[in-house]
C-alpha cells in the first residue's frame, strides 16, 4: 500500500507491505540506517525514533499506523550535522561506546530534555532509560550526559539573564 | 642521539573522536551494508537439543517466493568443519575430529546429528531477508529425538546421552594445575576448613548487536571478502582460508565494519561465515545475513557455566593455607573456537587471586553437552576463580570469627615478593596490593559500616558490605607461552606506522574494536610518542587487506598489546628521522635532539625541522645518504615476554528489603590497577560497563535450560539485562603500579572490572543475613532467595 | 519483522470499525504494542488488523456529571499518568499507567489496548478493578457496559471494542494507591496491587476494594482478602495474616517466582497500597 509520511522534514512516499514495520521502511525503504534493530520483543530500544515528537519504538509500529505523521530519526536530530546539545553533552561525557543503542538513546532521551527547562533529577533519568538497554557504558556516562546538557542549558539561561541585567 | 620525553598526551581524558559518528547514527555496522545485487540468507536451527535427522524435504522451501538457494550440509560435503584453536593444555583431549587432525569443532551445517537446539540445519538464500525467513519456516525436518543433556557433572556419568563419537563419555579434558599432595596435606592439617558448593551460572553475553555477516565472492578475481561483527578480523582470515575453505590465504579478505559491542562473543568462528561465501560464490552475488535476537541467544556463544566443590584450608588465627577447586565446566555442544581454553586455564590458574596461598589445586572436568556452545564472557575464567576465592575467604572470616578485611589484608601477596610465581601457572609481574587493597577500604567507608546498618534497619532495610578482590591475567600475550596452555597460534600484535609527506600519521593495528575507542588511544599513544598532533593520526584496523597482522581484540588486550606496537614502532619513525636528521644539519648522530615534535640539533632548535618538514624531506629523499631509505613507514611486531595482571579491590553494599527480600546496590567502590593508563575516559567508561555487566551476572542474568535442552530464556523478555535504575553511580579509584612486560607500562582494562562484582554483592548479601546464619545464596540473586534466606526456608523457586 | 500476512484498515467511525471486526481474523489494533510484538515472534495471528486510532469518538478524557470521570479508550498510558483529572481522581489508574517503566510504550500503548491484551498480566486491570469502573463496550449487538466485577470475573466479551471507561471519581472518603513489582526482564507486572479504601474516624477499613494480578491466575479481586481486612486496622501485620488466610491454591507460581513467594509479595504491595491510600 502507498503510504505518505514526512521523515526527518521532507515528504516521503512510500510503498510498503500492511505487514511492514517502521523500522524495515526507514532502513531498507529509505536508508535511514541509523536506526538499528536490537530485539525481535520491543525490550532494546535501538530502534527509537520519533513519531510526531514523541519517542516511539520503530519496530512495534506498522508502517502503515505512521501514515499523515512526522517522524524523526537519528539522521534528521540538529540542524544539519551539527550536533545538540544534548548530543554534544553525551559526547562530552562519552556516553556511548560501540554505538549501537546510542542512536536510540538519542531519540528518547531527546524527548525527556525537549522542553528547555527540563531539569530530570537522576532517577527521573534512570528511570526514562527502562525503555533503551546499553551492554557498554553501564549507563553512567549517558545519565551524566543528561545531567550535562540540562546543566549547561541552566548555565546559558543564567548567563544570559545576567547579560539581559547588564 | 637524544629522545627527549616528548609530550604528556599519554594519560589525558581526551575527547573520544569515535563519539561523534556514533551519536550521529552516521557508522556502518554489518546490518547496514548493502551491496549491489545482494541477496540475503537465513538459517534453520534445530528445534530438538539432540537429536537424528532422518531426512530433510525442502522443496516447498524452494518454491517459496523469491527463493535463489537451499542448502543442506550435503551442499557442503567438501567443506572442512571448524576448528578448535585454544585447547585444555598439557592433558589429553579429545574432539571432534578435523582433517587436518586438528582438533575440530562442528560442521558448517550438522547433517545427521542435531545436538543443541538452534544448531543450523539449513539455510535459504533469497532476494529478500523476509522471504528467506519464511522459507526456512517450510523446510521439513524429519528428526528423531535422542536423549539430552545440560549439566557437565550429569554428561560425563556412565550411562549419560553421548554427543560425539570422538570424545568418550563426553568428556573433552580432565584438566588440573597447582599441588596436588601438598593441597590435600594441607588442608587435611588444617586447623579450620571451609567448603561451598557453588554454581557460577551460565550467562548470554547480549551485546546489542547480534551478529551478521556479508560474504561476496568477485568472480573476475576470484578474491572473497567477508564482512562481519568480529573481534579477530586476521584470526578469522587465517581459519577460515586455511582450516575451513581450503581457499589460497590470498583471496580473502575480513573486513570488520562497526561492531556494536561482543564482550567476547565475536572473536569466534561461526557457521554463518563461510556460508555466506561460499553461497555468494555460487549464487555470484553478495550474500547478507544478520541475526536476530533470539537466533544470537540460541546460537553465539554463552559465558560461565561451572559447577564446583571449592575448599579453603586456614589456621585459627588467619592464615589460609591452602585452597581447593573441583569443577564441571559445561562446553556446550561444541568447543567454540577458543571455548575449552577459557574453561580450564583462565579459571583454574586464577583461583588464588590476590592472596599468598601456600598450597592450592584446581582440577577441571570439562564437558560437552546439549547447549549453546561456551566462550568467553567479559571477565571470563578469571570472574569465576574471583568469585570462589572471594566467597571462600568470607566463609573462613565467618568461621573464625575475624573480619572479611582483616582476613584479606593478612593473606594479601607481599608487594616485596614480586614477580611472584602463584603456583598454579601465573607469575604475577608487579603490585602493590595493600595500597590498593586499603584505598578501596578507605574510599567505601568500610570502617563505619556499623552505623549504617543501624540506620538502615530502622528504614526496614538489611544493608550488608561485601569485598571483593582479584587479579586479572590479561595481555595475551607471549606466543609461546600461550602455546603451553594449549593456544594453538601465535598471540602476538602488530603495528605500522607510515608518515605521509605531509606529516600526517597513518596508524595500523591488528586489533578490531568492538567499542573500546581504538582510534582515539592509538591516535594518542603515536602522538605522545612522536610528539604531535593527535587530529593528524588516523588509524585504521580491523580490515585485513589495510592492517598488518594482529590477533584482534580480546582478554583487555588491545591497549597493552597494540599499544605498545605502536610505541615501538613510533621509535623506529623517531630514530629514522633521527639518523636522518644527523646528515642534514651535519651533526653526529647522538647530537640529534627530537623533542615535541621537532628535530634539531643539539643547542640549535631555531634551526631545527618541524616532524612534517622532515617527513616532507623524507618523502622526497633529496641529498640523503643512500643507507637512509626514502620515506617513514616501520612495522613492529609485539610479543611479550609475559603477561600482565591487573588487579584490584571492589567493596559493594547493598540494601536488602526485610518484607519483599528484594536486593539493592546502594554504593559500589571500585579500585582498579590497570597499570598506567593511556586515556582514563575510556577506562573509566569500560569499568563502569563491566561492573555493570558484573552486577547483571549476581543479581538477575542466567541462560536457563529445560530437561529437552530448549533455551528458556532466548529473547530479553525472558533474559534480564540491568537497566539504568539497577545502578547507582559507581565510585571509582585507581592504584597505579606499571607492568615491565611492555614499554607502556599498561596492564589490561577493558574486561577486568567484570571479575570482581558478583562475588562482592554475594558478599554483601551474605553479610547482610549473616545474624540469620546464612552462608550462601547462589546466583542470581533474586528476591525469592533472598526472601528464603530471610525466612530460613529452603525450597527452590519454581 | 513479521512474517504474517494480513490486511490493514483504518476506520474512521466506530460502526465501521464493529463491522471489519466481524470476520474471522479480524483484530483491534490500537498502540500495538502487545499486538505487534505476538505477531513478531509469531505468538499472534491475524489476517487482518483494524486500527481504530481514527475513531475520534474514543479518545478524551472529560468529567461525566457529578463524580464520574469517561476516559476514552485511546487515551495512551503516557496521556492518564499525566492527565491531572485523572490524577486527581483516579490517582492509582495514573500510577498503574506510570508504572510501566517505558516512555516509548507508554506514547503508543492505550487504555483499551492494555485492559484487552492477553497473554500477560498488565497494569491497568488492577486499577480498574480497584476503582469500580465500568467499562463501555462496543459490539454488533451494539453499546453494551461491563462493571469491574463483571471485567474481573468475565474478562471480556469476544469481538468487543473497548470504547472507554467510567470511573467514579475519588468521593472524599474514598483513596485509592498501585503498588507494582517489575519483573527483571520485561518490566511488565511480577505482581501489581490496587486497593480503594475508605476509613472509618479510628483508622478501621470502612470499605474496601483490592485487585490483584501477576501472583494469581488472572485478574481478580481479593474478596476473601477484603472481608478478612473490612472493620479493622490495615497494617502490614494484618494484611499478611489476610494473605495467609486465603486457599493455597489461589496464587500461581510465574517467571521463576514461587506462587507462595508471589502471595507473600501480593500482601506486602496490598499492605504498601493502603499504607499509601490512608495517608491520601
Ligand atoms: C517493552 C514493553 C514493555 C511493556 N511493559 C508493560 C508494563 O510494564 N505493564 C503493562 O501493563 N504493559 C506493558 N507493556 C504492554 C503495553 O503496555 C501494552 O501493550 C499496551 O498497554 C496495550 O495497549 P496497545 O494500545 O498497545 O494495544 P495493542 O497492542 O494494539 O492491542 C493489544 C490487544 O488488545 C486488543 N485491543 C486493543 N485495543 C482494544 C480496544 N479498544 N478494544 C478491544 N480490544 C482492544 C488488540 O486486539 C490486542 O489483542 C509493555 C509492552 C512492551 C512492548
Ligand atoms: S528493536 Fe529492540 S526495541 Fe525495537
Ligand atoms: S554503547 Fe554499546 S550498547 Fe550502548
Amino acid at each position: 500500500m502507498k503510504i505518505s509520511l514526512q521523515v526527518n522534514g521532507a515528504p516521503a512516499d512510500v510503498e510498503a507491505e500492511p505487514n511492514e514495520l517502521l523500522v524495515e521502511t526507514l532502513r531498507d525503504g529509505l536508508g535511514l540506517t541509523g536506526t538499528k534493530v536490537g530485539c525481535d520483543t520491543g525490550q532494546c530500544g535501538t530502534c527509537v525514533v520519533q513519531l510526531d515528537g514523541k519517542s516511539v519504538k520503530s519496530c512495534l509500529l506498522l508502517t502503515a499506523q505512521a501514515e499523515g505523521s512526522e517522524v524523526t530519526t537519528i539522521e534528521g536530530v540538529g540542524e544539519g550535522r551539527e550536533l545538540t546539545d544534548l548530543q554534544e553533552a553525551l559526547r562530552a561525557e562519552h556516553g556511548t561506546q560501540c554505538g549501537f543503542c546510542t542512536p536510540g538513546m538519542v531519540m528518547s532521551l531527546s524527548e525527556l530534555v525537549a522542553d528547555e527547562n527540563a531539569a530530570p533529577s537522576e532517577p527521573e533519568i534512570r528511570e526514562w532509560l527502562t525503555g533503551n538497554l546499553c551492554r557498554c557504558t553501564g549507563y553512567h556516562s549517558v545519565v551524566r550526559g543528561v545531567q550535562r546538557a540540562c546543566a549547561m542549558r541552566t548555565a546559558d539561561t543564567a548567563a544570559a539573564a545576567t547579560a539581559a541585567k547588564e | 642521539m637524544t629522545i627527549a620525553e616528548t609530550t604528556s598526551l599519554l594519560g589525558q581524558p581526551i575527547d573520544i573522536r569515535e563519539d561523534e559518528q556514533l551519536l550521529r547514527g552516521e557508522a556502518t555496522y554489518v546490518a547496514d551494508l548493502r551491496l549491489p545485487g545482494m541477496a540475503h540468507m537465513a538459517i534453520l536451527g534445530s528445534e530438538h537439543a539432540h537429536a537424528r535427522i532422518n531426512g530433510i524435504d525442502t522443496s516447498a522451501a524452494a518454491a517459496m517466493p523469491g527463493v535463489l538457494k537451499v542448502a543442506t550440509a550435503a551442499d557442503f560435503a567438501g567443506v572442512m568443519p571448524l576448528p578448535c584453536i585454544w585447547i585444555p593444555g598439557g592433558v589429553e583431549s579429545h574432539f571432534p575430529p578435523h582433517p587436518y587432525g586438528l582438533p575440530g569443532s562442528r560442521p558448517v551445517l550438522s547433517g545427521d546429528v542435531v545436538r543443541h537446539v538452534g544448531d543450523p540445519i539449513a539455510v535459504v538464500v533469497a532476494e529478500t531477508p523476509k522471504q528467506a525467513a519464511a522459507a526456512v519456516k517450510a523446510i521439513v525436518v524429519d528428526y528423531e529425538p535422542l536423549p539430552v543433556v545440560t549439566r557437565a557433572d550429569r554428561a560425563i556419568e556412565d550411562g549419560a546421552p553421548q554427543l560425539h563419537e570422538a570424545v568418550p563419555n563426553n568428556l573433552n579434558a580432565y584438566w588440573t594445575c597447582g599441588d596436588k599432595e601438598r593441597t590435600d596435606r594441607n588442608l587435611a592439617e588444617a586447623e579450620v576448613v571451609v567448603e561451598l558448593d557453588l554454581v557460577n551460572q551460565r550467562t548470554i553475553n547480549s551485546p546489542m548487536e547480534p551478529r551478521g555477516a556479508v560474504g561476496h565472492y568477485d568472480q573476475a578475481t576470484g578474491d572473497y571478502t567477508l564482512y562481519a561483527s568480529t573481534q579477530g578480523p586476521h584470526n578469522h582470515r587465517f581459519l577460515l582460508a586455511a582450516l575451513v575453505l581450503g581457499i589460497p590465504f590470498n583471496k580473502l579478505r575480513v573486513v570488520a565494519p562497526t561492531v556494536g559491542g561482543s564482550f567476547g562473543t565475536k572473536g569466534y568462528l561461526y557457521p554463518d561465515m563461510p556460508l555466506v561465501l561460499l553461497l555468494s560464490k555460487e549464487l555470484n552475488r553478495p550474500v547478507k545475513w544478520v541475526d536476530t535476537r533470539t537466533g544470537l541467544m540460541n546460537s553465539t556463544v554463552q559465558g560461565r557455566d561451572h559447577r564446583q566443590h571449592v575448599v579453603l584450608g586456614g589456621t585459627r588465627d588467619g592464615r589460609i593455607t591452602a585452597v581447593r577447586c573441583t569443577s564441571y565446566a559445561n562446553l556446550g555442544a561444541y568447543p567454540s573456537t577458543i571455548g575449552p581454553g577459557v574453561a580450564t586455564a583462565l579459571m583454574g590458574r586464577s583461583i588464588t587471586g590476590m592472596y599468598d596461598v601456600d598450597a592450592a589445586f584446581c582440577e577441571v572436568y570439562a564437558a560437552f553437552t546439549n547447549t549453546v556452545s561456551l566462550g568467553a564472557q567479559r571477565g571470563s575464567g578469571r570472574a569465576e576463580a574471583a568469585f570462589l576465592m572471594e566467597r571462600l575467604v568470607d566463609k573462613y572470616a565467618t568461621e573464625i570469627g575475624v573480619d572479611p578485611a582483616a582476613v584479606r589484608r593478612q593473606n594479601l601477596v607481599p608487594a616485596t615478593k614480586f614477580p611472584y610465581d602463584n603456583g598454579l601457572g601465573w607469575t604475577y609481574d608487579s603490585g602493590n596490593y595493600q595500597e590498593n587493597f586499603e584505598k578501596a577500604l578507605e574510599m567505601a567507608g568500610y570502617a563505619d559500616m556499623a552505623g549504617r546498618k543501624a540506620e538502615a534497619r530502622g528504614r526496614g532495610k538489611r544493608l550488608g558490605v561485601g569485598i571483593a578482590t582479584y587479579v586479572a591475567i590479561c595481555g595475551v600475550g607471549p606466543s609461546t607461552r600461550m602455546s603451553q596452555e594449549g593456544m594453538l597460534g601465535g598471540t602476538w600484535e602488530s603495528c605500522n606506522i607510515r608518515v605521509h609527506p605531509t606529516g600526517e600519521v597513518a596508524v595500523t593495528v591488528g586489533s578490531a574494536s568492538t567499542g573500546q575507542s581504538h582510534e582515539t588511544i592509538f591516535a594518542q599513544v603515536a602522538a605522545d610518542q612522536l610528539g604531535i598532533d593527535p587530529a593528524t593520526v588516523r588509524v585504521y584496523e580491523a580490515d585485513t587487506l589495510k592492517a598488518p597482522y594482529g590477533q584482534g581484540t580480546y582478554g583487555s588486550r588491545s591497549y597493552s598489546m597494540a599499544g605498545p606496537a605502536i610505541a615501538l614502532t613510533a621509535q623506529k619513525i623517531k630514530d629514522k628521522m633521527c639518523r636522518a636528521g644527523a646528515a642534514m644539519f651535519k651533526v653526529p648522530e647522538d647530537k640529534v635532539v627530537y623533542a615535541n615534535g621537532k628535530i634539531f640539533a643539539e643547542g640549535d632548535e631555531e634551526n631545527g625541522k618541524t616532524f612534517a618538514e622532515m617527513a616532507m624531506a623524507m618523502w622526497y629523499h633529496w641529498y640523503l645518504p643512500q643507507d637512509i631509505e626514502p620515506a617513514l613507514d616501520e612495522t613492529t611486531h609485539f610479543d611479550p615476554p609475559d603477561f600482565n595482571y591487573p588487579f584490584g579491590t571492589h567493596v559493594a553494599v547493598v540494601e536488602i528489603d526485610e518484607l519483599t527480600g528484594e536486593t539493592e546496590v546502594v554504593a559500589y567502590t571500585a579500585v582498579d590497577d590497570a597499570g598506567n593508563i593511556g586515556n582514563p575516559k575510556i577506562v573509566e567508561g569500560q569499568i563502569e560497563g563491566s561492573i555493570t555487566h558484573g552486577l547483571g551476572q549476581v543479581l538477575m542474568e542466567a541462560a536457563e535450560y529445560d530437561d529437552e535442552g530448549h533455551l528458556i530464556t532466548s529473547d530479553l523478555r525472558t533474559y534480564a539485562l540491568p537497566r539504568a535504575a539497577d545502578v547507582p553511580f559507581f565510585q571509582l579509584g585507581k592504584t597505579v603500579t606499571p607492568t615491565p612486560h611492555n614499554p607502556l607500562g599498561a596492564k589490561g582494562a577493558g574486561e577486568i572490572a567484570t571479575v570482581p562484582p558478583a562475588a562482592a554483592v554475594a558478599n554483601a548479601v551474605v553479610d547482610a543475613l549473616s545474624d540469620l546464619g546464612v552462608q550462601h545464596i547462589d546466583m542470581p540473586i533474586t528476591p525469592e532467595k533472598v526472601w528464603r534466606a530471610l525466612n530460613g526456608t529452603s525450597g527452590a523457586a519454581q | 519483522m513479521i512474517l504474517t500476512d494480513f490486511d490493514y484498515v483504518k476506520p474512521g467511525t466506530l460502526g465501521e470499525a464493529v463491522a471489519l471486526l466481524a470476520a474471522e481474523g479480524s483484530r483491534v489494533l490500537a498502540g500495538g504494542q502487545s499486538l505487534l510484538v505476538d505477531l513478531r515472534t509469531g505468538d499472534g495471528t491475524a489476517t487482518r488488523l483494524v486500527d481504530i486510532r481514527g475513531i475520534a469518538a474514543l479518545r478524551g478524557v472529560r468529567r461525566e456529571g457529578e463524580g464520574r470521570l469517561h476516559i476514552g479508550a485511546l487515551t495512551t498510558l503516557a496521556e492518564l499518568a499525566a492527565d491531572p483529572l485523572v490524577r486527581a481522581g483516579a490517582p492509582a489508574l495514573a500510577e498503574a499507567a506510570r508504572a510501566n517503566g517505558d516512555p516509548q510504550v507508554r506514547n503508543l500503548g492505550t487504555l483499551g489496548g492494555n485492559l484487552a491484551a492477553t497473554g500477560r498480566a498488565t497494569d491497568l486491570p488492577v486499577a480498574v478493578i480497584a476503582a469500580d469502573a465500568t467499562i463501555n463496550l462496543a459490539g454488533r449487538g451494539g453499546q453494551e457496559t461491563l462493571t469491574a466485577d463483571a471485567y474481573a470475573t468475565r474478562g471480556l466479551p469476544a469481538g468487543a471494542v473497548i470504547t472507554s471507561i467510567e470511573v467514579p471519581v475519588r468521593e472524599h472518603r474514598h483513596h485509592s494507591a498501585f503498588e507494582k513489582t517489575a519483573d527483571r526482564a520485561t518490566r511488565y507486572p511480577l505482581c501489581a496491587v490496587a486497593v480503594r479504601a475508605a476509613y472509618a474516624g479510628d483508622g478501621t477499613a470502612a470499605d474496601l476494594r483490592i485487585a490483584v494480578t501477576g501472583a494469581t491466575a488472572r485478574v481478580q479481586r481479593l474478596r476473601g482478602v477484603e472481608e478478612l481486612l473490612l472493620g479493622g486496622p490495615t497494617g502490614t501485620g494484618e494484611v499478611l495474616a489476610a494473605f495467609r488466610a486465603q486457599p493455597r491454591d489461589m496464587f500461581v507460581p510465574g517467571r521463576g517466582a514461587s506462587a507462595e513467594y508471589l502471595g507473600h509479595l501480593a500482601g506486602v504491595l496490598t499492605a504498601r497500597a493502603l499504607a499509601r491510600a490512608a495517608a491520601r
